[in-house]
Formats: C-alpha cells, structure tokens, sequence
C-alpha cells in the first residue's frame, strides 16, 4: 500500500454512511471468497492486490497490539487476556486464509510459469511479487535442466516451450475442467449444443468454461 | 509442492469446518466484557444475559472458557431433525432442507456446548448419523445418473458436496474427455484424420477397423 | 493433456495391431528380422505413438499421381481393429460392465480415447461411458465400505480396474475416510 492508498482510504473513511467495521466484515469475507475460488477453479485469477493490502495492514496492527499487551501481561486481568486470546484465534484464521490463498496460486504460477509468461493477460494476474518468484524460479529450474541434462542434448532438442508437432510444451490450465458451482440467478448455458437452466440456488457439476463468464458476474458463485 | 494434489480443487474436512465456524450463532453472555478490535467483523461489547449474535469460532472459544451458553438453533432438535429424516425417506430422489453446513455446526455444538441442548445430545447425535446416511445413498444414487455434460445436486450442504467431488468431478472429467474426442474428428481438418479415414472407406479387408 | 503427462507418455506406449500398407527397406527389425525389409501387408503391433504417426503421414508419389486416376493418398500402415475394441469385446460389456477385465490394458479410458481421435466413434464413446459410469459407480460403493471389499466378487473386481479407475478408486476412499476421521474426532 503506498501513500495514495491510503490517502484514499481516509478520504473514504470521511464519505457519510461509511462504516469501517461493515468494511472489515465485508473484507474478511470477500477473502474467503477469494481463496475459495482460487482453489476450485482451474485457471489463476488476478491477484486481489487491494484487498489483501488493506488485510496486510490490519493485520500487521494486530500482531504490534499483541506484541504491546504481551509485555506488561504480568499486570493484566483475566478479562485482558481472553481478550488477546480471542485477537490472537482471529489473527490465526485470518492469517490460515491468506497463506492457503498464496499457496494455491503458487503452485498454479509453478505449474503454468511458460504459459502465464507468453501471455500479457495472464501476466497481468501476478502480483509484483507473484511476478517475480515466478522468475528466479523459471530462471533456477532451467539452471537445474541445463546442469542435469539438456547440456548434454543436441541444441535442437533443448528448447522447453515447443508447441508444434503434438503436445504442446506449455501447459495450459484446462478451462473444460468441471466444477461445482452453485446459481445465485437464474441463467442459461450451453455444453455441447445442450442447454442448460440455471435455476436460482440450484447446484451444478459442469465445465467451468461454460460459467467462466458468469463466474466473474457473480451470477454463480464456485462452491 | 506449494498445494497437495489432493488439495487442488478441493478442501479437506477441516477446511469446510473452517469456513463454517465464519457462521454466526446465538450466545448469552454469562459476564459482561468489552469488545474488541478485529480484522475482520468486531467483536461486540457483550453484556450478561442479553443475547447477541458471534461467528461460531469465538461462540466455541468463549463456551469453553465458561464465558456463555450458545442457543441451539431450532433445527438441532429431536423433532426437527425427525421430520427431516421422514422427508428423506418419503421422497426418495430429493435432499430435505438442512442448513447449509448443517454437519460442522452440529458436530462443534455437540462437541463443546453439549449442555446447552434441550433435548438429549446423544438423540440428537444419533438422528444425524441417520441423516448422513440416508442422504449419502441418494448421493451416491445419483452417480450413476453422471454424464458428460452436467448434473444437479439440489439440497446437498457444503461438507457432503466436499465428500463426494474428488469422485465425480474425476468421472465427469473422463467422460468429457471421451466425448471431446469426437470433436477433434469433427472439427478439424488434419492429414490424420483424412488419412484415418481412408482406412475405414477401404471396405477389402474385413479385420480393417469398420464401425458396425 | 499435459506433455510431462507420464500416465498419457504410458498409454502412448501400449500397442496397437496394424498392417503395413507397403514395403519398406530395413524396417525388419520392428518384427524381430534386422537388416531385412518390411513387407507390405505385414501385420504386428506397435506402440500408439509410433502406429499414429505412421498411419498419418502420407506417402505422396508424383509418378503414382500421373498414371493413376484414381490416385489415393497412402499411409505407411493401417490400424487393425484391437481385440479390446472387437465386437466379441464390446458385446461383453453391453452385458456385463462389472465383470469386465480392464486391467490387461491399463490405461483403457485413455485408449479409447486416442482412438476417438482418430475415428470418431461415437457407438464407442457411448458405449464405454456407459460403463464407465456403471463401473465407476460400483467402485464408488466399495470405496465408501472399504472394510468389505477385499472378498470374493470383490476383490475380482478390485483385481479387474485399469489405473484410472485405481487411482480413482483411492481419491474416492481418501475422501470418504478424512470425513469419518473428522466427524469421529473428539474434541481436545
């Protein structure tokens, strides 16, 4: 987060109706949605750079506040310290989300590096830091290749990312996957010249391609 | 690896666990105490005997430190799982109406907040069990109603759809493959194709691949 | 698909009958006769890989092309219809899906569907996801019972799944036992 951010940050604090606790709830779920998604959805979604910014600093606060209190524990009452225990429980789970969030994308960045690589669009997912990891990894892989094996193949044979002749090289997330996702509207959506009804609430085991677009709507949400 | 394979589209059992515990439940304070700052929703002042509603992850954690009793919700009770467990057996091709993560809510409640129950725990307990079983052979009925372009799965809570997706969303994506196999045919012009299917058009030799 | 895929690198290496459309110098030693030619309608079988690339590529002859009207494009060999795919064979499974051995081929989902790419079959496609599903949900009631599946029918069925259905086998029972642990659990 740099200054800007949180210039506006405190421009929004002062907008009337604005409620900072209905936005931290709102926040924390918008998270877990986030991390839900990343983990059931075959592609790499963009990286929820805002959110998780404003979760980093909350998050940071919190960890500075139980530091202060742990010092001078010795005094504290008991209520004081249920307190800290009920801050700490929260910090844990918030803490579990984010991590699993990270993971999940890593070993979809690990997986698709080539692709996301050859692709401005998929690059644009990454995080500055995401972006970076994905190219000293790249980079140390292809050390590992050259070091073990590719050194001793004829140069014609040592290219990575051939995508003629065959199977591509580059693995591609398969967007034919299928997924359960869960209508919050009513919609129609074709697999294989079949139409399917969305009916609102109603669960569904199809092909994320198909409710890719209403994915990103929120007209049906991945369970 | 950064995520087991195992992990990979799906969650474990605690995981659901987890996002149920985001759940908010009825307590009644039995002290007052002072709220609290979060990161995500605050923590209210909470006051003796007045009721307020917290996600069940701090309802737990303050039940165990005797700081309050949770009020059941109406559907943890003998007569109300009773009636659904009729309805499942009246209609043999529909989940009844459970919360949507009926079993991690009841399984926490009974584990740390048992005396908080009007009717018996162990009723209680053992009228989810017969729910969970009823409803795991409807599930695993309607697999083989499994193709390759979609199926419904109305009235299943998260935590039974978890159970069973490794299974079907690896049947459902065998049997898409299969069937998109016949679109490479379809769609594309390729040398191989042509030349695959000379080989059919050839009528001579009768052991030459022929469809019926 | 993905090309570090070992189990579709396995399947590729799984064999397929065919007959060779012409003869071929030096090519013997595919049938155990090195140095010598292959002779055309000779038949054997060679791995997927192999069978695809050599049905696919065309042999395209100028001469041939001027004297005969009725030029065809030829290919090195022709795929032989496999036992697996035989009438006798898929006659077996409209009748018994169950009972059927699978485990001789051991990819023979993925099979089927290299070969669909191929032929586009849709008789087949449908046939066998018709088993696949009735065997899929078979193994499906066994993986949720696991303390009864090592017994008589089956284990002879458990002994007849190819890998796919094996490992599928294992996610499903995976999934299955981690809700149990979890709902057993006692609280600490």
């Amino acid at each position: 987060m740099n200054f800007d951010d949180i210039l506006k940050e405190f421009e929004a604090s002062k907008r009337p109706g604005y409620n900072e606790d209905e936005r931290r709830a709102e926040d924390v779920r918008l998270l877990v949605d986030a991390w839900v998604k990343e983990r059931t959805v075959p592609e790499l979604l963009p990286y929820e750079q805002e959110l998780i910014d404003r979760i980093l600093i909350r998050i940071r606060k919190q960890i500075e506040l139980i530091e202060m209190n742990s010092i001078e524990l010795q005094t504290h009452e008991r209520e004081i310290k249920l307190r800290l225990v009920v801050i700490e429980s929260e910090l844990d789970r918030v803490q579990f989300i984010i991590r699993s969030y990270t993971r999940t994308r890593l070993q979809k960045i690990d997986k698709y590096s080539l692709y996301i690589r050859s692709n401005d669009k998929e690059t644009a997912k990454l995080s500055n830091n995401e972006f970076a990891y994905m190219e000293r990894h790249l980079e140390l892989l292809l050390e590992l290749y050259n070091s073990q094996f590719m050194k001793n193949l004829p140069e014609s044979l040592q290219a990575i990312d051939e995508t003629g002749g065959g199977v591509s090289m580059i693995d591609e997330p398969d967007l034919d996957r299928p997924v359960f996702v869960q209508a919050t509207a009513e919609n129609v959506v074709e697999v294989d010249d079949e139409e399917i009804e969305l009916t609102k609430n109603g669960i569904y085991v199809v092909r994320y391609r198909a409710v890719k677009d209403l994915v990103e709507t929120g007209d049906v949400r991945v369970l | 690896m950064s995520l087991p394979k195992s992990y990979q589209q799906n969650f474990s059992p605690q995981e659901i666990n987890f996002l149920a515990e985001q759940e908010l439940v009825t307590v009644i304070p039995r002290y007052s105490m002072n709220g609290a700052q979060l990161i995500g929703a605050k923590m209210p002042k909470l006051r003796a005997l007045n009721r307020e509603q917290i996600p069940l992850w701090l309802a737990t954690l303050l039940k165990k430190q005797e700081k309050c009793n949770i009020v059941v919700p109406e559907w943890l009770s003998v007569e109300y799982l009773r009636v659904r467990y009729d309805e499942e057996i009246k209609y043999p091709s529909k989940f009844s109406n459970l919360p949507w993560h009926w079993l991690p809510i009841a399984k926490k409640l009974l584990d740390y907040a048992s005396d908080d129950f009007i009717d018996p725990p162990h009723e209680i307990r053992s009228l989810l069990q017969d729910l969970r079983e009823v409803r795991l052979v409807k599930a695993r009925k309607g697999i083989r109603e499994l193709n390759h372009v979609y199926i419904q799965l109305d009235g299943l809570s998260l935590m039974e759809i978890n159970e069973i997706r490794p299974f079907i969303l690896e049947v459902m994506d065998q049997l898409r493959k299969m069937n998109d196999s016949l679109k490479v045919k379809a769609e594309e012009e390729m040398p191989r194709q042509a030349a695959a299917q000379m080989d059919r058009d050839e009528d001579s030799d009768d052991d030459i691949y022929q469809k019926e | 698909m993905s090309y570090y895929d070992i189990d579709d690198i396995l399947a590729d290496s799984q064999k397929l009958p065919c007959k060779f459309s012409i003869t071929i110098p030096g090519l013997g030693y595919l049938n155990g006769e090195p140095g010598c030619p292959i002779k055309e309608n000779v038949r054997l079988e060679l791995p997927i890989w192999l069978a695809e690339i050599l049905a696919i590529c065309s042999i395209s002859n100028s001469s041939d092309y001027e004297e005969n009207d009725e030029y065809r494009e030829t290919t090195f060999l022709k795929l032989l219809e496999p036992e697996f795919f035989s009438p006798v064979f898929l006659n077996f499974i409209k009748s018994d899906a169950l009972r059927l051995n699978l485990n001789p081929y051991m990819f023979y989902y993925r099979i089927v569907t290299k070969w669909s790419n191929m032929f586009g079959d849709a008789e087949l496609v449908e046939l066998i996801s018709k088993a696949l599903v009735d065997r899929a949900s078979e193994l499906n009631d066994l993986s949720f019972k696991l303390n009864d599946h090592f017994r008589g029918g089956n284990l002879e069925f458990m002994n007849n799944l190819d890998s796919y259905e094996k490992q599928l086998f294992k996610n499903s029972h995976k999934s299955y036992k981690d809700l149990k642990i979890w709902w057993l659990k006692k609280p600490n």
